[in-house]
Parts: C-alpha cells; sequence; structure tokens
C-alpha cells in the first residue's frame, strides 16, 4: 500500500470529527435529526476547512441504514459505499473539469430517476465557481424545482463568482477559518496516532503557520516529519516552512523602534543571504506588527494572535511601541508587500521600506512632540483600525467559543466603546418579548441577508460580517457585534445602513423588525443584568427558592451555547 | 545532480526528498518553488530517476540504464512532462485533461507514474481549477511534481494540495565570488549580478558587448543629470535612446540606475559590502555629500514607478524622460 498524505488519511468521516465548524455541524445535525434538511445547500469558505468532507458526511448520513440519525454510522452497507465512492446515487461533480452545459444538463435529465441502492441522491457539486455561465443556468432550473429524492451540495472557496440566483435558492454555510487551538488539538490527535513524536511547541507554530487551514496544516505536519530525524521541534518547522525565527523578528523590530536604519537593514541582508525569501520576512514582520496591535487592543483575544505564545519581552514591546505608529508601519509595510510580489528585486523594496519607516518616524516623533493635532491622529488611528481588522485574515475563533473564559478576561479590557450609546431601553423590550421561534428563525435566514446585503453594498457587509443576531422578537432583533468599531459604523448609521439591513431583513423574512446593533460584549453584560432582573422576579414570585441557575437552562445552554438560547423560557 | 550534491545546494529539500524516498513515504503531490537557477528541474529529474533507476545507488540514479535514458531524453511512458505550448503564454486546460486522461490507467511498466507540470503558474485559472480534485486525490502510484518561479501566481487551493519545497537561491555574493573566480571583469560582474540574481544569466550579460556599453552610458547619464537637466535630456536624445532601443533593453537600463542609487543608499547605511560600482567609490562618496538617504530611497521609487510603465507598454524613451525630470526634481 502506497504512503498517503496525512491530510488524505485524516479525512473527517463525523460531523464529531470535524474542527472548527461546530455551528455548521450543529445546524446540518438538527435538520438531519429533525428530518428537515433542504434540498440544496451551498458550502462556501476557505481552503480546507472542511466543505468537500462535511458534504461527503451528510451525504452519508442522510442515506445511513440507521438515518434519521445525526452522524453517519460509517459501517452500513450505504455509508461504507459512499466512503468508497461506489454507490452510483451519491455523484461527485469536479466542476472544474465538467463545467459545460452538457455536464449540468445531464444531471437535470437523470435527477429524477429515483436513486437506486440509497434513499436518496445527492449531487456534490465541488468547485462550483468553475462552472459557466450557461451551466449556472442550466443547474438554476434543476435547483427550482429538485425532486424529493435529491439533495445538491455545492462547494467553493469563491463564493463571490457564484451567481445570486444560485445562492438563494440554497442554504448557505460559510465554513470559517479553523481557529490555531483546535489545529493544535488535531495535529497533536494525529500525532499520537501515528505515533510520532513532536514538541507541543512545533505543533502549535504549525497551527499558526497554516492560517486556519487544516489540510495547510497536515501537509507542513506530513513534511516536518519527513524532515525530521527523530522528535519534530520548532526548528525543524522553521527550517520546512522557511519561517526566521521569532526571536530575530523581535530584533529587528527592535531596531526599527531606534530608528536604527543600518542596523535593521544589517539584520536582513543577513538574512537573506542565508537564504530566507524577502516576501516570508516582511509577512512575518507585518503579522509581528499586528500582533503587537492586537495585544494592545484587546490582550484578551490571544488566541488571535500569530505567535504560539506571549512572553515577556513581546509584551514590554507592545508596552512601549504607540499604537499610531504601529497602524502606520503596518500600513505601510502592507504597501511595500504588495510592490514586493511584483518585482524582480524584492530585496530591494524591503530595504526601501524599512529606511522609509526609520525616517519619517523621526519627522513624525517631532511634529508629534510639537502638538500636531492629536485629535487629527486619533480619528486617522480610527479609520486605521477598521482597516487592519478588515485585513487581517488570521484565524478568527467561532463566536460562541469561550465565552465564559473571554466574559471574564474582558473586564479588564479598557473600555473603548465609551462614545456608544446603547439603547438600553428598547433592546430590553425586545428581551420581554423575545421567543427563540424568532432567534432560530431569523439565524436561519442569515447567511441569505448577508449575502443580499453583498450585493447590495460591499461595505455594508464588511460592517455586518462580524455580527449576528442574539436575541429577537416580532418587532425587533439585538445584533451583537465583535468589533467596537464595526458596531459603531453602523449605529452612525451613515448611508442608511441600518434601513439597508432592515429592509433586506424584511425581503428574506418577510417580516419588519428594528435591528438594534450592540457590541459583543456589553450585550453579554446586558443579558446578564436581565436574566438576575428576571429571576429575583421570578423569586419573589416563588417566594424565595433557590437562587441557582435552572439546571435545565444549564443543560441546555451547554449543548447550544448561550446565544441560542432563549432568556425568557 | 545528485543526491550529494543536492544537499549540498539545497539542503532542507533534499532531506525532505531522501527520507520520504528511503522511507517510502513519498507524497502524492510537491510544489518545487524558488527563484531561476536554483535547481528545481533538476531535483525534479533526480527524484524521478531515483523512482524508476534499475540500479540505483546511494548518490542517485546510474544515468544509463534504460529507464534513466528514457526518462532522460523525455521517451518513458510513465513520466508525463508538461509545460505551456511552443510560443504560447499559457498552460491550457486541455493539456491538463490529456494528463488527466494518461492517469487514469496505472503507470505501464511499473504501476507508478509522474508528472511534472513545469512553470506551473503559467496555467489558466481554468487548467489550474481542473487539476484541484485530481491533484488531491490521485490514483496510488502517482506522483506529481510542480515546478514554478511564482508560488505567488498560483491558488491557495493548489499550495494547500502539495508540499512546498522552497529552494532557496544563491546569494548575490555567493554568485558573485564564483563569476570572480572565472576572472569575469570586475566593474561588469556586480551589476550583471544584482540584475539577475543568478549565475548563468549574469556570466551571459557579462559576455554581452551591449551591456558594458549600457553600463557607462547609464553611469554618463546620471553625470549629467548632476551637473544639469538640460544636459542629461539632451543625452538621452543623442547617445542613450540609440542604444536602448527597446523596452528590454531600457529594463536594463533603468536597473542600472537602480543600483546606483542603492549604492548610495548602501553608503549611508555603511553597507560597503553591498556597493555594486565599485569602480566609482569616489564619485559615489561626493554625491553621497549632497544627496540623503531619504532622496536615495526618493529616486529608487521613482525608478521603480518608470519599471511600472515600462511594463504596461509604454515607449521606453518617453519613459526615461519623464523619469529623468523627475529625477531632477529630488536633487
Ligand atoms: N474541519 C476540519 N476538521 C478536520 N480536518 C479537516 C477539516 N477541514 C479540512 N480538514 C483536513 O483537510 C483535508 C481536506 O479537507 P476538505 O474537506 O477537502 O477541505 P475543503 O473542501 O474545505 O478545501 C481533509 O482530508 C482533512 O484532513
Ligand atoms: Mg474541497
Ligand atoms: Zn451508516
Ligand atoms: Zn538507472
Amino acid at each position: 500500500m502506497a504512503y498517503q498524505a496525512l491530510y488524505r488519511v485524516y479525512r473527517p468521516q463525523t460531523f464529531h470529527d470535524l474542527a472548527g465548524q461546530q455551528h455548521i455541524a450543529q445546524t446540518l445535525q438538527n435538520a438531519l435529526t429533525k428530518q428537515q434538511f433542504s434540498h440544496a445547500y451551498l458550502f462556501t469558505g476557505p481552503r480546507g476547512t472542511g466543505k468537500t468532507s462535511a458534504a461527503k458526511i451528510f451525504a452519508k448520513a442522510i442515506n445511513c441504514e440507521q438515518a434519521p440519525t445525526s452522524e453517519p454510522c460509517n459501517e452500513c452497507a450505504a455509508c461504507r459505499g459512499i466512503t468508497a465512492g461506489s454507490i452510483a446515487d451519491v455523484i461527485e461533480i469536479d466542476a472544474a473539469s465538467n463545467n459545460g452545459v452538457d455536464e449540468i444538463r445531464d444531471i437535470r435529465d437523470k435527477v429524477k430517476y429515483a436513486p437506486s441502492e440509497v434513499r436518496y441522491k445527492v449531487y456534490i457539486i465541488d468547485e462550483v465557481h468553475m462552472l459557466s455561465t450557461g451551466a449556472f443556468n442550466a443547474l438554476l432550473k434543476t435547483l427550482e424545482e429538485p425532486p424529493e429524492h435529491a439533495v445538491f451540495i455545492l462547494a467553493t472557496t469563491e463564493p463571490q463568482k457564484i451567481p445570486l440566483t444560485i445562492i438563494s435558492r440554497c442554504q448557505q454555510f460559510d465554513f470559517r477559518r479553523i481557529p490555531s487551538s483546535e489545529i493544535f488539538q488535531r495535529l497533536r490527535f494525529v500525532v499520537q496516532d501515528q505515533h510520532l513524536e513532536a514538541e507541543d511547541e512545533a505543533l502549535q507554530l504549525i497551527a499558526k503557520a497554516s492560517e486556519g487551514g487544516m489540510r495547510d496544516a497536515l501537509s507542513v505536519l506530513d513534511q516536518t516529519a519527513a524532515y525530521s530525524e527523530a522528535a519534530i521541534t520548532i526548528q525543524d518547522v522553521l527550517d520546512v516552512t522557511g519561517m526566521v525565527a521569532d526571536q530575530m523578528i523581535r530584533e529587528l523590530i527592535e531596531l526599527l523602534t531606534e530608528n536604527n536604519a543600518a542596523a535593521a537593514v544589517g539584520k536582513i541582508g543577513a538574512l537573506l543571504d542565508q537564504g530566507k525569501d524577502p516576501l516570508r520576512l516582511m509577512e512575518q514582520m507585518i503579522y509581528y506588527y499586528r500582533d503587537l496591535l492586537l495585544y494592545q487592543t484587546s490582550p484578551q483575544l490571544e488566541e488571535l494572535l500569530s505567535r504560539p505564545r506571549v512572553d515577556d519581552a513581546f509584551r514590554k514591546q507592545a508596552d512601549t511601541i504607540a499604537l499610531g505608529t504601529i497602524f502606520q508601519v503596518i500600513n505601510q509595510l502592507n504597501r511595500a508587500f504588495l510592490d514586493m510580489k511584483r518585482t524582480n528585486h524584492p530585496r530591494i523594496l524591503l530595504e526601501m521600506a524599512i529606511v522609509h519607516l526609520c525616517e519619517q518616524s523621526e519627522v513624525q516623533a517631532t511634529n508629534i512632540e510639537a502638538g500636531a493635532g492629536s485629535n487629527e491622529l486619533a480619528k486617522r488611528v480610527d479609520a486605521l483600525e477598521r482597516q487592519v481588522k478588515l485585513m487581517s485574515s488570521t484565524p478568527q475563533p467561532g463566536v460562541t467559543q469561550q465565552p465564559v473564559q473571554q466574559e471574564t478576561k474582558r473586564a479588564r479590557a479598557p473600555r473603548r466603546n465609551s462614545g456608544l450609546r446603547i439603547p438600553t431601553a428598547h433592546i430590553n423590550r425586545v428581551l420581554e418579548d423575545a421567543t427563540k421561534e424568532d432567534l432560530i428563525e431569523l439565524r436561519s435566514a442569515w447567511a441569505k441577508v448577508m449575502a443580499k446585503i453583498r450585493s447590495e453594498n460591499v461595505a455594508a457587509h464588511a460592517w455586518m460580517l462580524e455580527s449576528q443576531p442574539v436575541a429577537s422578537s416580532a418587532q425587533g432583533f439585538v445584533q451583537a457585534f465583535k468589533y467596537d468599531f464595526h458596531c459603531q459604523m453602523v449605529m452612525e448609521n451613515k448611508n442608511n445602513l441600518l434601513g439597508l439591513v432592515q429592509s433586506i431583513v424584511q425581503d428574506v423574512t418577510h417580516k419588519q423588525k428594528v435591528m438594534y446593533p450592540i457590541p459583543e460584549d456589553a450585550w453579554k453584560k446586558l443579558k446578564k443584568a436581565y436574566i438576575e432582573r428576571s429571576k429575583s422576579n421570578q423569586d419573589e414570585d416563588s417566594d424565595g427558592e433557590k437562587k441557582e441557575e435552572d439546571p435545565m437552562i444549564a443543560e441546555a445552554k451547554k449543548l447550544v451555547g448561550p446565544d441560542l438560547l432563549d432568556i425568557k423560557d | 545532480m545528485d543526491w550529494q550534491q543536492l544537499s549540498k545546494e539545497q539542503q532542507t529539500v533534499a532531506k525532505v526528498l531522501r527520507h520520504a524516498i528511503d522511507r517510502k513515504e513519498l507524497a502524492h503531490a510537491y510544489l518545487l518553488e524558488g527563484p531561476a537557477g536554483t535547481g528545481k528541474h533538476e531535483t525534479a529529474m533526480l527524484v524521478t530517476q531515483t523512482l524508476f533507476c534499475e540500479q540505483p545507488t546511494d548518490l542517485g540514479p546510474c544515468l544509463t540504464c534504460r529507464n534513466c535514458r528514457r526518462i532522460a531524453s523525455g521517451n518513458h511512458p510513465d513520466v508525463i512532462w508538461v509545460a505551456p505550448e511552443e510560443g504560447a503564454a499559457s498552460i491550457k486546460k486541455e493539456q491538463i485533461a490529456y494528463l488527466m486522461k494518461e492517469f487514469a490507467y496505472r503507470g505501464v511498466e511499473s504501476g507508478r507514474k509522474v508528472f511534472i507540470i513545469e512553470q506551473a503558474e503559467k496555467m489558466t485559472a481554468q487548467a489550474e481549477n481542473s487539476l484541484l480534485k485530481f491533484i488531491e486525490e490521485p490514483h496510488s502510484g502517482t506522483l506529481a511534481l510542480l515546478i514554478t518561479e511564482q508560488i505567488h501566481q498560483l491558488l491557495d487551493t493548489i499550495i494547500s494540495r502539495c508540499q512546498v519545497l522552497a529552494f532557496v537561491p544563491l546569494s548575490d555574493h555567493a554568485i558573485s565570488r564564483r563569476m570572480d573566480e572565472q576572472g569575469l571583469p570586475k566593474p561588469l560582474l556586480k551589476p550583471a549580478v544584482a540584475l539577475t540574481h543568478d549565475y548563468e544569466e549574469a556570466v551571459r550579460l557579462c559576455k554581452e558587448e551591449w551591456f558594458a556599453e549600457a553600463r557607462s552610458q547609464v553611469l554618463q547619464l546620471l553625470k549629467g543629470l548632476c551637473e544639469s537637466l538640460e544636459a542629461a535630456q539632451l543625452y538621452i536624445y543623442e547617445k542613450f535612446a540609440p542604444n536602448f532601443d527597446d523596452n528590454q533593453k531600457m529594463t536594463v537600463g533603468l536597473d542600472l540606475m537602480l543600483y546606483w542609487y542603492r549604492d548610495l543608499l548602501s553608503l549611508h547605511l555603511n553597507r560597503r559590502e553591498e556597493i555594486v560600482y565599485e569602480d566609482q567609490m569616489d564619485r559615489l562618496k561626493e554625491q553621497m555629500l549632497s544627496f540623503s538617504s531619504n532622496q536615495a530611497v526618493q529616486a529608487m521609487s521613482l525608478i521603480l514607478d518608470a519599471r511600472k510603465q515600462l511594463d504596461a507598454h509604454v515607449n521606453g524613451v518617453s519613459v526615461m524622460e519623464r523619469l529623468v525630470i523627475r529625477l531632477g526634481g529630488t536633487r
């Protein structure tokens, strides 16, 4: 038996094994157990996050001999046949090689015949963004009236290339980049299962370096295992990935802070002469600054950092470099980085960027001392901050993750949203009338709402991207934002953003509701206060029975996460 | 190229591949990535021959058996090379479709099949996408070797499916030393290396009469620019333009200018070992006095902008004309 790449050996075969996509797994599993799944799904998201795997798991689960079940058994004839690719009713189509009208018409002709071996015909159309326009039109016809016995699962890394007419026929699931902590767990599992030895730090570095893609992470692990003589060390990972040790970058940035261009360029020269790639080096510098930025603004979000851990030296650096400087540096390095990609002299561009930074920060330092409008600076910092968040592309942890931990840590975070006026009274009204059904309905329509927002207004989509409905009544809903300044943008209601979202929500759900934006941490506090209040009311009613949280509710919270829970029940 | 030489030049790559072959744990897809002249093609050949050779040794394939010879001449039925077709700018979807058809069957002779895609970044979007599913789960016994100098131009989704082998370039210093040992003329050798970052290309440039001429004309132009803008402009029309009569030559001219200002910058940063125009040290030192490091960086940006215009097919002479006026302004 030939050697199989680790990422092929460890393809998840159950929803349980699908790392980092709990929200999707859960929704699909609910549909499975209730036998209420839709006939067309669209799985979108970055490479190596589990789209194709999830499609196959779902195909097995609906056809499993144990169905209705929330997981495929992987043992019955149907499951095994589908895994092996031998069941003719489960058809995987590579849209990139079969992207013509004829191929899709062929589906249309055959889909009407009932399945022969299993219950449902499943068409997995992978890399669906490659279909030709004609093929999309043909597909649309099929999606408009799919037979009862057919399920379509489309998967792609490039949702922006899918016509909206197709998107609106599908239930869309957006696969997230997998949080590095989960990649790390999976790597550790694989290492044990393969009887390999590896330093935890080495695995953490791989997990961080693969930017949320599990396939990439397993590829690097594979390669590092081949490279290493015995146990996999952090140095092995650095060698294989061509990355520079963190220590080096830190020293480099130290020199930049001192405006020591000569030494900084010298250091870079030495690294490049050793064969390090200038682009990779630049990228690492940008990520280092980005870490400094994130650490300064939200020290509780360590998971978002690109570094495996925060040490004293890093903390000290974060304390000494001014926020405004960091923004500016990131912006400039980022621009230089883009130019570097397009030239055959990347090294020179790197040097230029370094010299430029050192010279200019000297000028700027004197400006600021001279009292140049700090208000102006603050505004620019704000603008840049938004930009940085938008461009940052490292793993974002799932919203419902580690709520408890974050909450306690958040308490220490600096308050940055003091300028936001939260309409507490309105929100409390929504909470009083909120029902679980209203929230679930809205949340399940949310992917469609977002797709529509994007098609109408890309900027609005960007502001709304990291937010979600957390409570809903018949008249209004509360929308929690991960980042305060996104929330602020929406609240300021420039270009009637609120109106846009509300009217799209109405289009999609046929219900007219007012949206109340709120930053996530404020939401958590408000919710807690509300629960406490209503509990103490109850307590009064029931004459002071036990004050502890109902164990049923506690259990339910564990199962569904606090956000999906209707507070009133 | 044998394994010993590969470990000397590309230690990491050699170790990964050698271990994988020895432990029989070769992955199904590798992406060989790095600048020109770093031995990617030779490595692909080495791996393939090692796999098929009838009498391989520790050092590598024998190179004389039937398999080794057929692979070297491109005639082995189980080894397929793909590259842009002659005169074509890209690798087309049809070429990949053909490849996939060939690979639908097991290896004819050994049960093993290897395909090698050179200049993989030249695949059209269609071609690249059509490779995705195939490269993720090919038949067992299949080995894919993709070669590219421009990994950033490949799809993430392709990269994610391969083990990436990064080939590191020789440093400019190392190349220069090697050329120096060959006795190539000193004033030409450093600029040639700086422009190409590649041994063979640099040697070729050094031996070209035109290049020596170009170098001295650029120096002349820069000198004129120090004196007066008019002098420089006149020089462009009379001497420069006729000698740099196509955009490719003009590109070389711009690069030569770029390194002049970088020399000034290196002087400012006290990095003498980086100086490319060593024989012009006196002039550089003099100009440095009136030209700050910031101005040097500015001048370099202007030159790089001009380069972009050239790449966008703006007429070479007018690009140079405008550049010189702007450079005049940075003084
Ligand atoms: N969420 C995940 N959990 C565990 N492994 C994953 C996950 N996503 C991807 N992988 C790994 O990457 C490989 C490719 O996953 P796949 O589902 O094909 O990704 P996609 O289709 O999103 O590019 C899998 O075989 C598995 O090894
Ligand atoms: Mg996929
Ligand atoms: Zn089953
Ligand atoms: Zn041989």
